[in-house]
Formats: C-alpha cells, structure tokens, sequence
C-alpha cells in the first residue's frame, strides 16, 4: 500500500466515523516491513520478513472517547471498525479532557509539518538491508561474542531492520504522514563458570537495543562499539 | 461480532481473498516453499473484543479485527518464517522468494503420517452480544459484589474472540478450525480495620459469552474473589522451614505447568535446555504421579481441534506412574528427535512462527479424598493457589510465591496466613508427593508465555501432599 493509498483508506475511515455519529475523529493507517535474522553458534537459526498494515479509529460524541482497530482492510470492515469505535464512545464515561487539539494548538502548521518532521530525523534512507545481509551481520557478531572469555555457547544472536509508514488523520484537518527506520541487534550467551552442570545463561538483549535507541540518523552496525559496551556491563563480574 | 449464522468458512474465506480453491492453494505453496523440508501456509482471521468495568467507570471498550497469512520453511534446525496482512497470492509468493533467497540446503519437501479428520472438542461459533448488554452484566457484577460492606473497590472484565485458521501444507494436507474463546475476570478490594486487601477471580473457556454471562457463573467467581480478600484481611505471617505443604486442586497446578511442563516442550530437548533431557525412561516422580497434556478436552482455553501446524491435537501421557515417558512435539521436534508430533505446535496468531506449546496440562486424580490428605497432615501448610512464579531452566531450581496460604494444625485447617513462598528443584519436587486426591480438575483462566508469545491454556491437577523436597518461605519473625 503506498501513501497515497493509505491516506485514501484514512480519509475513507473519517467519513465513516463521521457519519456513524462522531463529533470529531482521529485515524491512523500504518504500514511496515521488518527483516531479522537470527544465527545461533554460527548457525542460522530463525529469519522473519514480515509485511504489514493496520488501521485505528479514535471516535469522539462529545467528551466521550471510543477506539477499534483493525488490520483488514476489507470495505465491510472498514466501516464496521469506524462504527464500532463510536459505538464504544457512547458506553465510556465522559471526559472532558479528551479532545482533539484545536489548529491554533498544533505545534506548527501544516505548511511547516513536513520540515519538522524531518528535523525529527526519524527516517533512514539508505537501502533496506536484504535478509542475507543481516545474516552476514549477525554471524560476525555470533562469532565475536563466542570470542569472549567464559562464553561457551550463544542462545542467538539477531539483527533486524525495520521501516514503517504512519498517515494520521484527524477531522479537523491534521494530515502528517512519516516515515521511520530502526535497526536492532541482541545476543544472548551462556557463559560457563567452570561447572558444566551449572551453566549460567545470561541475556543481553536489553543493553544492545538500549544502544541502538540511542543512535542517530543513519545507523551503522558497529560490533566493536556495541561489544566495547557489553564488556561494561555486569554479566561477567 | 458475527453471529453462529454468520461464521465463515475459512476455505471459502481465504480462498476468495486469494482467488484460488484448495488445489490453485497448493499449488501456491508448492511454489512459495520449494526446496524446503517442512513448513506451511498459515492464513488466519481474529476478531475480538473486551471490556472492563473499574471502579464503576467503563474502561477501554475495544474491538478489532486482524488477518494475514504466515509462511513457514523448515529446514532441519533452521526456520525461516515471513508472514503479512496483505492476503493474496502476490503477497505470499513474494514472501516465499524472500525466504528462498536465505534459504540454506535445499531440501526435499518431507511427507509425514497423515492424521484422521479429528473431532471437534468446541463449537465453531460465537454468538453476538452488544457492548450495551456486556456492559450491563458488568454492571450487575459490581453491584452484586458491592452488596458485601467490605468491599470497596471493583474491577470487572468481560472479553471475548472467534478466529479462523487455515493451514495449507506443499502435500496437499488442508486443514480449518473455528476457535471460539471467551473470558470474565472480577478482581476486588475490601478494607477492614484499617487494612486493605484485594483478589481477583477468573474463569474462560472455548465457548461463548452466554456460559459466562449468566448470573449463576459469575456470582461463584465474585463470592470467591470476595472471600479471599477477606481472608486476607485477617490472616497472619507465614511460618517458614521445610514442613509437609498440601497443594489445592486446580490453579496450584500453575507449579506443575511451570516447573515441569516447560522442560517437557521438545524445542528444548533438541536445543539441549532442558534438564528433563536425558531423563527418559526415568523416575522423576512419585508412583502416584500421572501426568498429561490433553488438547481434546472439551471447551478447555488450551484445547485445539487442530494445532497451528495442523496437525490434530491429542492427549498426550508425559510421565506415567512417576516414570518420564513422552515429551511435546511439533512436526520440527518430531523430526528432530524421530517421534510423532503430538499436536503442540501452536502459535499466538500469524504474527508468530509455531514453538512447542502445552495446552491443557494436568495431573491425573488419585484414590484419596481431599479431606482425608488435611486430616492425616499433623503439621504442614495448605496452599490452595498460586501467584507468580519463577524456574531456573538450566538448574531446574523454582521460587512459586502463594497469595494465600493455611496453616495445617492436628489435622485441620487453621489460620490464613500471607507473603508464603515454594522453593525446590523440579526435577525431584514430584518425587515427594505422597499423596493423591481424587478431585483433579482445571482452574482459572491461564495465559502461557514463551518466546515473546502469549497462549492460552488449561492447567490443572488434584489435591496432592508433598512431604518434602521443598522449604516454605515465610515472613513470621522469631521472638526475641
């Protein structure tokens, strides 16, 4: 689905929700597509491609505030999602909080939203790295991290990329759509602490995507920087 | 959500957004997994919808309604998985490419045993009802359990789905299920004296709204939430040491689940993880122990007609007798380890590759009353249930925290003490059981996670006795 698409099947979803009885609407269409290898002692163990798109609907009656979603884009459910999302608007309590940001809120007009998004710096260009790419990656990195004193075996180690496109729309005239890339990669390790009935497996998952978080633009897939980093951290005190 | 009339036929559904029949399928995956060992199509639709009730406030009423297709290949340790929303032959031979291109040795499509049709352990079908009328059950929930002065705080849940599976194999092995779930959790809080205590209650099933909605159902589920937290409310500190611990019938089998199962799922067998590996043939529990996991029970949350691989679900003996005899396959553990897949590969939807999943797993009743195993425990601790929980994979060692537990006194239950811990090793904790009720039944409404996916299940066992094996973590102090 390409963004002109997708804001066609958003601008559908608003006359859906408006004319099931919503005062205001918010939607949102996403696509995606992620790649990721996993290898595991040098082995290639689990590759995903996935291919996706999805849609929401925030209806509003009023200060009441409804949601559905869905990820089929079939016309029945299309409207059966917007009506459902008004329909859930009237059952919640109201909340007069809730509503939709007037244009005068908005952070910059809609002639400047496309050069604040890019200040953002949210979204890669550079090619899509191809499966066989990611798990030329992931096996170097297998090998570096087996590398390390004490390790005896990995339980994985796994580089993704992942590109989505989000359109958001709202009844009052809010369009934006973005682009964004993010890469990741983890490994998990078993370190062996000299008794082989007592293997003590140890995930650093959630450093390595830590790291990756904070990237910048462009994001380079460095092993040495991200094991310069682990050696850091706590698993082989 | 549709109704029993609307319900679709997932071949004609998914064949229509394709635009083939069941051979122009086939044929498409043929082409989609060409060199690949193993692996299938797996083309699902999910619609679902929640509500909860919290404090008197209608919360996040939600509905959606999610499709797409996974495309598996298998190649002896090697999965390759893709998978999309996007239903339709481009997508999937797109998708198929994409995974040749990474593909390691070229295999030949392996046939396996071709399984009977299998009957049916749920009715394929929901019947609808409004959001208006599920938050009018809700309603009625919170004032029921309102009527009791100490309750001062409710929250109610009302959930339900109905997904459409269809499994295409290269061989021609087409395989549909219509899967029906339906879900009321209550949860309360009551304050007395100045303390504040709550407890939640849950119970589902594969059936639909109208075996929860009706007053008798949900009244038993309140009335125990209630009696819990009241319970609570006046218990004491927990002895601690190694003492005889009696474990309820139903939810305490979350131990079982967790302790044991888990290490009897075969990815871990051929992935070495396990310490139940080199155990077969071997005692590692009681003579009185049986165990199994049953995908056939009738409406259970963990049973399946078919599983994700489409392969008909079975029950499944793991340890008979105290003796370690079977593990759970899915077609990958079965190949690996020449054994038959047992019908556990499920998934959580066609986000997810398959892994090797239990489903209803419970201990089998024994010969003795439940009453007769309190009365011939001199000193010890009942607990009825259990919270969260922890397991070592490679030591085997566990930590099970019990939200409510009871002291065991001359043969009776006594004071309702808090804060109790379980602590032992799961590859001899079921060799002290000692003791085997004849009440074996399922409890609660339990969601399984493994590998970043959530399932439901079924688990479950008798009134049992461990006599030792394991040291319960108290918090009562030592007088001075």
């Amino acid at each position: 689905m390409n963004q002109k698409e997708m804001l066609r099947v958003g601008k559908q979803l608003l006359r859906h929700a408006k004319s099931a009885g919503a005062t205001d609407a918010v939607v949102s269409v996403d696509t995606s597509t992620e790649r990721s290898v996993t290898v595991r002692d040098g082995v290639q163990e689990d590759v995903t491609f996935s291919s996706s798109a999805a849609f929401s609907v925030t209806a509003m009656v009023g200060d009441k505030c409804g949601y559905a979603n869905s990820s089929s884009f079939e016309n029945d459910d299309l409207a059966c999602i917007a009506k459902e999302a008004v329909l859930s608007a009237h059952e919640v309590n109201a909340n007069e909080h809730q509503r939709l940001a007037r244009p005068d809120e908005w952070p910059c007009s809609m002639e400047e939203l496309p050069r604040c998004l890019a200040l953002l710096d949210c979204d890669d260009e550079s090619p899509n790295p191809t499966l066989k790419e990611l798990e030329e990656r992931a096996i170097v990195l297998d090998r570096i991290a087996r590398q390390f004193p004490g390790i005896s075996r990995s339980e994985g180690t796994s580089f993704g990329f992942h590109s989505n496109v989000s359109v958001l729309l709202s009844s009052n005239g809010f369009s934006i759509v973005s682009p964004s890339t993010q890469y990741s990669k983890s490994t998990t390790l078993n370190q062996n602490r000299g008794d082989a009935g007592n293997l003590r497996q140890t995930s650093l998952t959630t450093i390595a995507q830590c790291i990756l978080c904070c990237d910048k633009r462009r994001t380079r897939l460095s092993e040495r920087y991200l094991f310069t980093r682990l050696s850091r951290g706590t698993y082989l005190s | 959500m549709k109704s029993t009339d609307n319900t679709i036929d997932p071949v004609r559904y998914f064949g229509k957004l394709l635009g083939l029949d069941s051979v122009g399928m086939t044929a498409l995956v043929k082409r989609a997994l060409k060199g690949a060992e193993d692996g299938e199509l797996y083309l699902e639709r999910s619609e679902s919808e929640s509500v909860s009730l919290d404090d008197g406030r209608i919360e996040s009423p939600s509905r959606s309604v999610d499709q797409g297709f996974g495309l598996r290949r298998v190649n002896r340790e090697s999965v390759l998985y893709a998978h999309g929303n996007t239903i339709s032959s481009r997508a999937i031979i797109r998708a198929g490419k994409e995974l040749r291109e990474i593909a390691t040795a070229k295999q030949q499509y392996e046939e396996q045993e071709t399984f009977p049709k299998p009957k049916a352990c749920y009715a394929g079908a929901l019947s609808p009802l409004s959001l208006a009328a599920r938050v009018t059950v809700l309603r009625a929930i919170d004032r029921y359990a309102r009527r009791d002065k100490a309750v001062t705080n409710v929250d109610a849940y009302l959930a339900a789905s109905l997904v459409h599976v269809l499994i295409v194999r290269a061989d021609g092995t087409i395989a549909s299920d219509v899967r029906p779930m339906a879900r009321m959790s209550v949860t309360v809080q009551c304050a007395e004296g100045g303390k504040r205590e709550g407890a939640s209650a849950s119970i589902g099933g594969r059936y639909d709204y109208l075996s929860l909605i009706r007053p008798k159902v949900w009244k038993s589920e309140v009335d125990r939430a209630i009696k819990n937290a009241k319970e609570m409310l006046r218990a004491g500190p927990c002895p601690s040491g190694v003492m005889p611990v009696v474990l309820g019938p139903g939810w305490a089998g979350v131990l079982l689940h967790e302790a044991i199962g888990h290490g009897l799922e075969a990815d871990c067998m051929w992935r070495k993880t396990t310490v139940f590996a080199d155990l077969v043939g071997k005692r590692v529990a009681s003579e009185l122990v049986t165990v199994v996991d049953d995908g056939t029970l009738t409406d259970e949350r963990g049973s399946l007609t078919i599983d994700d691989e489409g392969t008909p679900t079975e029950r499944t003996v793991l340890i008979k007798d105290g003796i370690l005899v079977g593990f759970m396959h899915d077609r990958q553990s079965a190949r690996l380890l020449a054994m038959r897949p047992t019908g556990s590969g499920r998934r959580q939807s066609f986000e997810h590759r398959t892994q090797v999943r239990m489903r209803n797993t419970l201990m089998e009743s024994g010969v003795t009353p439940p009453e007769e195993i309190i009365a011939t425990t001199k000193r010890g601790l009942y607990m009825p249930s259990f919270g969260g929980g922890q397991v070592d994979p490679v030591t085997g060692q566990f930590v099970f925290s019990c939200e409510l537990a009871y002291k065991i006194e001359d043969g009776k239950l006594t004071t309702p003490v808090v804060g109790a811990t379980l602590i032992g090793n799961c590859t001899t904790v079921l060799t002290f059981v000692d003791c085997v009720g004849n009440d074996s039944k399922l409890g609660g409404a339990g969601t399984c996670g493994k590998g970043g996916q959530s399932v439901p299940v079924g688990i479950g066992q008798p009134t049992l006795r461990l006599s030792g094996g394991v040291t319960v973590g108290g918090t009562e102090t030592s007088p001075e």
